[in-house]
């Protein structure tokens, strides 16, 4: 076949999925909106699996000894006919619907961030005894690996695993019962997974639970996605806007999550309900009601991640309200109040238009925050703090008022942060560097060109193969760097990309050249986070000035003077990021993110059930958002190594969670007997997390 | 141990399970002495015996010295079982069956990790945990262990269960067909009066309800929150993992009223197509498919899935679908301690007297089935709260584990708070033997410390290794704080050097000479 010379390259690939699970398909209700068209990123390469630029999608099944056949999403007839229809009896159409899914996600993300997702790192001892990072190019989805009612996403695999079960409701009505149930089918579900993979590939430290609030967050910020993702199928929300009349506030599918899983594990509604649910005897729905005491009694990842979503929706709700009641103004002759019966199908679209405004806007906010989070102990209250200071950089006029309804909502929901003094958008800002802080950092840290080399050099960088910087970071180092990674001249080196032609050659090479974009990224990266660490060091030999160490620990937490020969408190570059954004005034704006980190051991005292002692790790560590145009620190935002005070909160957080759990549960804190080595043992943290086990015995 | 006074020279012996954890090191020996001393004691007649559970730590004892029985060294009079374990009870044969069927799952899983574990080397090391977990739960039913260097045989169905009677199964034997009677006990019982004595036993559990039955943690707060429910979906587990066992009938019944594999709808189609989610014809068979030749033929359709999927090795998953079998063992072992037939003694007139409550191993579900439960005896209405309230020996549920001893019940006051203060407590436990087992978290740090508390210190543990307690002298002596109660520790001992049993007598209180004698033989 040659090659389409005057066909234009498509952009967009359109698939079709269930918009919930295939149990909507027989509710009359919520059949007509069950199949949604989602709209993907084309991929010139992709390969039967499917198998793209970001995951494969590997459709092995070991508990029944399987190897289904993998979909190839560019044969003709799929093209033709927006993929596979929606059936639950054609694998098939499992990875299709897995893969569109997950592709929505990340370019949700990628739209926010202003980057391409990258997946976590794995660590494995290479052949030099050290830890070796490798990239891994792809997130593995596995749509049925597993066989019970569980999904998860495993770290160590670097994969997606999801599972189907045997339905155990009795009653008919929640569906077959002993019917076989796909989580890869659920489109809440498949959101929920792969946005812990790409939280855990931007912020690694995430998973390690040093406060109540990490593993929630992981939690609840996966469904916040899942949820938001629901305002942006088409048809769906046009529906759900009819029926309610407008009012969201009512019972209503957008704010449900995963339906068929919750009736086929017998509980009769969804598994998760945003903004109210059903009493389990008498079937009535009530409103979840906000009450700030909640979050100090729940201590629980699920409890506590749905305390967030619960003021994260109530955030929404205001903000949708607020937004339409010049139109429900408008509707009902200035009443405000809309007569009896259906509302015309004008109002809903306009109606719709606005939910998907503020849905989309405040999906953006929140995923925008995560750069601009603490690296290590991340707390509810940091995170609302990287929202505003966030938000108030990407948009800087905020006439809607989204941050104070969030904070606002927050705050009904006793969520915030414990160390400011008030509560405004002003004070909840993170601080921006003094003029001594401002001094330092430009002491300290590489000179500005180094600096937008990092930055800019991404796409345009000459391909100069691998650089390792010397041992000693001096000027002429500085210069080889910025030649190694000088920028080639666009002008002379545009190069017209054919389409690629349907050969299987033709889309292997595409392939190969897609993976090939996003390790280049993460190698030069890598690249400057050694160079940037070789920098730092060279610190600790020219100088001895216990002043230089002190004001370092008080503006960055890192102790960068720390004893070589101590390996507890060597300090890390753990990443070096640029990110390109598009402003929501049009303006685009650059950022380099610096992340360093450092980790101390400590030990909890024996007194967990006359057990021995434990070893935990205290890590610190801060976010640089360095401005690569000036060259200046916009912000640092730290948890400090030498906090003592943290310190003990997380050894008390620790010593609680093990006496509540179990010694089994410490394992799952990161915790080891002191005198044995840490095992490496493969945990899947989120396996447990979300079956809620706990250890148990005859 | 339970002797109640008859007014005659010979009391009524009443023997509430026998047995100890396989992990316990020097166990059967200790069990030798426990049952040498029991034959003193008794002279070798056993009124009634307790069987509480099918766990092997409470039902050992009757399989290892089986002997002692067959030989009538010990004789039966009456054995008290669950009707759990009653095989004319449809019900409780639902139950058994789905018992078996988890257990052969395991069975099967415990042998495909034996051999990747084998095979995969230090990557194995969460399988091989895996294992020795799954191994555990097997050997609470009396199973032999694996070893790990055994080959998997998943192939040979005779392998699977069934064969050979595991320990526990021969133990409920053993006891069913030495002894005079058999009674079936469930919380439908009226109240059991002991023939020349004015105690009386209350039943309280197992559950007839299945929902209580398989209630064995809190419900409040993380329960509900959870995302995924561990108890779901584990019927297509073990049926993926045990195929041939299920398809050869384990268990196969006619009578299953609610679903599950084995239900008649099922029983029409063909299990072992069951088995595939989209029906065997689809896709290749992982087994014979030579997945390098196909990552080889570029034209395959497989070939780039197969590729990716040879590449990485760490990244496969092969096994990790084997972890569901965790969940199911959990659940297994769980359900199997609600079953638990929990016994209240109440000593003297009808809704007065002391009682001594027998938990055995029953979790949330057993404790709030009977919360609510009452009887009546002529004009008098005794509530179970009424009992607890009136405990004052208390043998501490499933070793003292975080579930199996409430502290309320929907928002109400039940279990320990209600409980006299001062009120002896017996814990059958080993904390250095349990802190190796893994998920054994006994005794859980919370429940000690309510527990200490409430008994005024005035805990027997079998493994005295708690300094802080309050412990008898050889001689009898009142026991601190609570009324009218004696106790003191027997003159034999365990090889350890403490006491082989404890002795507590509780005075029956219309009849004031009159004493009751309770022997705590420690062994379960």
């Amino acid at each position: 076949m040659k090659t389409f010379a005057h066909a234009r390259r498509p952009t967009r690939r359109t698939l079709q999925v269930f918009a919930f699970d295939p149990s909507a398909e027989l509710d009359l209700d919520r059949a007509r909106v069950n199949v949604a068209n989602l709209d993907i990123r084309w991929e010139d390469g992709l390969l039967p699996g499917p198998i793209g630029e970001y995951v494969e999608v590997i459709d092995v099944d070991p508990a029944s000894g399987r190897i289904y056949p993998p979909v190839d999403l560019n044969e003709p007839h799929l093209l033709a006919s927006r993929g596979l229809a929606p059936s639950e009896g054609t694998p098939q159409f499992h990875q299709q619907m897995a893969y569109a899914v997950a592709m929505t996600t990340i370019e949700r993300f990628e739209e926010a961030l202003g980057r391409r997702v990258q997946w976590s790192t794995s660590h494995q001892i290479g052949p030099t005894g050290e830890y070796e990072t490798q990239f891994r190019a792809r997130l593995r989805i596995y749509p049925h690996g597993l066989r019970e009612a569980n999904a998860y996403y495993s770290p160590d695999k670097n994969a997606l695993l999801f599972g189907y079960f045997n339905a155990i409701n009795s009653d008919a009505r929640d569906g077959l019962p002993g019917g076989l149930v796909f989580t890869c089918l659920s489109h809440d579900v498949i959101v929920h997974e792969i946005t812990h993979a790409i939280l855990d590939g931007i912020h690694p430290r995430l998973m390690e639970p040093t406060n109540p609030d990490t593993l929630a967050f992981h939690e609840g910020f996966s469904d916040i996605v899942a949820l938001f993702q629901h305002f942006t199928l088409p048809g769906l929300l046009e529906h759900e806007i009819a029926r309610t009349r407008g009012d969201l506030e009512q019972e209503s599918m957008l704010a449900d999550l995963a339906v068929q899983f919750g009736m086929a594990v017998g509980r009769r509604q969804a598994l998760r309900r945003a903004i109210g649910s059903k009493d389990e005897t008498t079937g009535r729905w009530s409103r979840l009601r906000a009450d700030p005491s909640l979050i100090d009694r729940t201590q629980e990842p699920h409890g506590r991640g749905a305390l967030f979503v619960a003021a994260v929706f109530d955030a929404f709700l205001a903000l949708y309200r607020a937004q339409v009641s010049d139109l429900l103004r408008l509707a009902s002759g200035g009443t405000g109040i809309l007569p009896q019966g259906s509302i015309h199908p004008d109002l809903v679209t306009r109606l719709s238009e606005d939910a998907r405004k503020v849905a989309s806007r405040m999906l953006q906010m929140f995923i925008r925050a995560l750069d601009y989070l603490p690296p290590v102990d991340v707390t509810y209250g940091d995170y609302m703090r990287a929202l505003i200071t966030a938000d108030v950089d990407a948009v800087p006029q905020d006439g809607r008022g989204y941050r104070a309804a969030i904070i606002n909502s927050f705050q009904n929901w006793g969520i915030y942060p414990r160390d400011v003094r008030t509560i405004s958008v002003e004070s909840l800002q993170w601080s921006t560097p003094t003029r001594e802080e401002q001094r330092l950092f430009l002491q300290i840290f590489p000179p500005p060109e180094v600096l937008r080399v990092m930055a800019f050099a991404d796409e345009y960088a000459a391909d100069n193969g691998d650089y390792r910087p010397a041992s000693v970071i001096d000027d002429d180092e500085i210069r080889r760097f910025l030649a190694h990674f000088r920028r080639i001249d666009p002008q002379k080196h545009w190069r017209d990309d054919e389409p690629p032609g349907y050969t299987p050659q033709e889309r292997r090479n595409a392939f190969d050249a897609a993976a090939r974009r996003r390790e280049r990224d993460f190698e030069r990266n890598r690249q400057y986070a050694r160079f940037l660490h070789g920098y730092l060091n060279r610190l600790r030999y020219q100088s001895h000035d216990a002043d230089l160490r002190e004001r370092v620990l008080a503006t960055f937490g890192i102790d960068l003077f720390g004893d070589e020969s101590d390996r507890t408190r060597r300090f890390e570059v753990h990443a070096v990021r640029p990110a390109l954004r598009i402003r929501p005034d049009g303006r685009t704006s650059y950022d380099l993110l610096v992340i360093l980190t450092q980790r101390e051991k400590h030990r909890v005292d024996g007194e967990v059930a006359g057990a021995d002692d434990w070893i935990y790790r205290f890590r610190g560590g801060c976010t640089l958002l360095i401005d690569p145009l000036s060259g200046r620190l916009r912000y640092a935002i730290k948890k400090s190594i030498t906090a003592e005070g943290r310190r003990l909160r997380q050894e008390a957080f620790l010593r609680g969670r093990v006496l509540a759990e179990g010694r089994d549960a410490a394992a799952r804190y990161r915790l080891w007997r002191s005198g044995a080595e840490a095992q490496r043992v493969s945990q899947e943290p989120f396996r447990l997390v979300h079956l809620g086990m706990r250890g148990a015995a005859p | 141990m339970l002797a109640f006074a008859t007014g005659t020279q010979h009391p009524k012996y009443l023997l509430v399970d026998c047995g100890v954890h396989m992990s316990q090191k020097y166990g059967r020996n200790y069990m030798r002495l426990v049952l040498d001393d029991l034959r003193r004691a008794t002279g070798g007649r056993l009124d009634y015996v307790v069987a509480t559970h099918e766990h092997d730590d409470h039902l050992s004892g009757f399989a290892n010295f089986a002997e002692d029985f067959e030989s009538q060294k010990l004789s039966l009079n009456e054995v008290w079982l669950a009707w759990t374990e009653d095989d004319g009870d449809p019900a409780a044969r639902r139950l058994k069956r789905s018992r078996r069927r988890a257990l052969a799952a395991l069975d099967a899983t415990a042998r495909k990790l034996a051999d990747s574990a084998a095979t995969l080397g230090s990557e194995g090391l969460g399988f091989r945990a895996l294992a020795s977990r799954l191994d555990n739960i097997r050997q609470y039913f009396g199973e032999a262990p694996i070893p790990e260097s055994r080959r998997a045989s998943t192939a040979d169905p005779a392998a699977g269960r069934g064969q050979a009677p595991s320990r526990t199964q021969r133990a409920l034997e053993l006891l069913k067909r030495k002894a005079a009677a058999t009674r079936f006990l469930g919380p439908e019982c009226a109240p059991i009066k002991f023939t020349g004595t004015n105690v009386r036993a209350y039943v309280l559990g197992p559950p007839r309800d299945e929902s209580m039955l398989k209630k064995s943690d809190p419900s409040s707060g993380p329960g509900k929150e959870t995302y995924l429910t561990s108890a779901a979906g584990l019927d297509s587990f073990a049926l993926a993992v045990a195929p041939d066992a299920l398809a050869a009938g384990v268990g196969a019944d006619t009578d299953a009223s609610s679903f599950d594999i084995d239900s008649n709808r099922y029983n029409e189609l063909n299990r072992h197509e069951l088995c595939f989610p989209f029906g065997s014809a689809v896709g290749l068979d992982l087994a014979t498919t030579d997945m390098e030749r196909l990552a080889a033929d570029g034209d395959h359709p497989y070939a780039a899935v197969a590729e990716r999927y040879q590449a990485e090795a760490s990244r496969r998953i092969d096994d990790d679908w084997l972890y569901a079998a965790d969940a199911l063992a959990l659940n297994l072992d769980k359900h199997t301690n609600n079953t638990s037939l929990v016994l209240a003694f109440e000593i003297g007139t009808p809704g007065q007297g002391a009682v001594l409550l027998f938990a055995a191993d029953a979790q949330v579900g057993s404790w709030a089935s009977w919360s609510t439960k009452s009887w009546q005896i002529g004009r008098r209405n005794i509530t179970s709260a009424d009992l607890l309230r009136r405990t004052v020996v208390y043998k501490v549920g499933h070793h003292a584990s975080h579930n199996a001893t409430l502290r309320q019940v929907d928002g109400r006051e039940f279990g320990l708070p209600l409980m006299s203060d001062g009120v002896v407590g017996l814990i059958p436990v080993d904390q250095h033997t349990a802190e190796k087992l893994p998920g054994w978290d006994m005794p859980a740090p919370e429940l000690y410390s309510a527990l200490r508390t409430k008994s005024r210190g005035n805990l027997l543990r079998s493994d005295d290794i708690d300094e802080h307690l309050t412990v008898p002298r050889r001689r009898w002596s009142d026991v601190p704080g609570a009324e009218r109660l004696r106790w003191r520790a027997s003159r034999h001992e365990k090889s350890s050097g403490s006491p082989l049993y404890y002795e507590i007598s509780v005075p029956v209180p219309t009849a004031g000479s009159r004493r009751l004698k309770k022997d705590v033989e420690d062994g379960k």
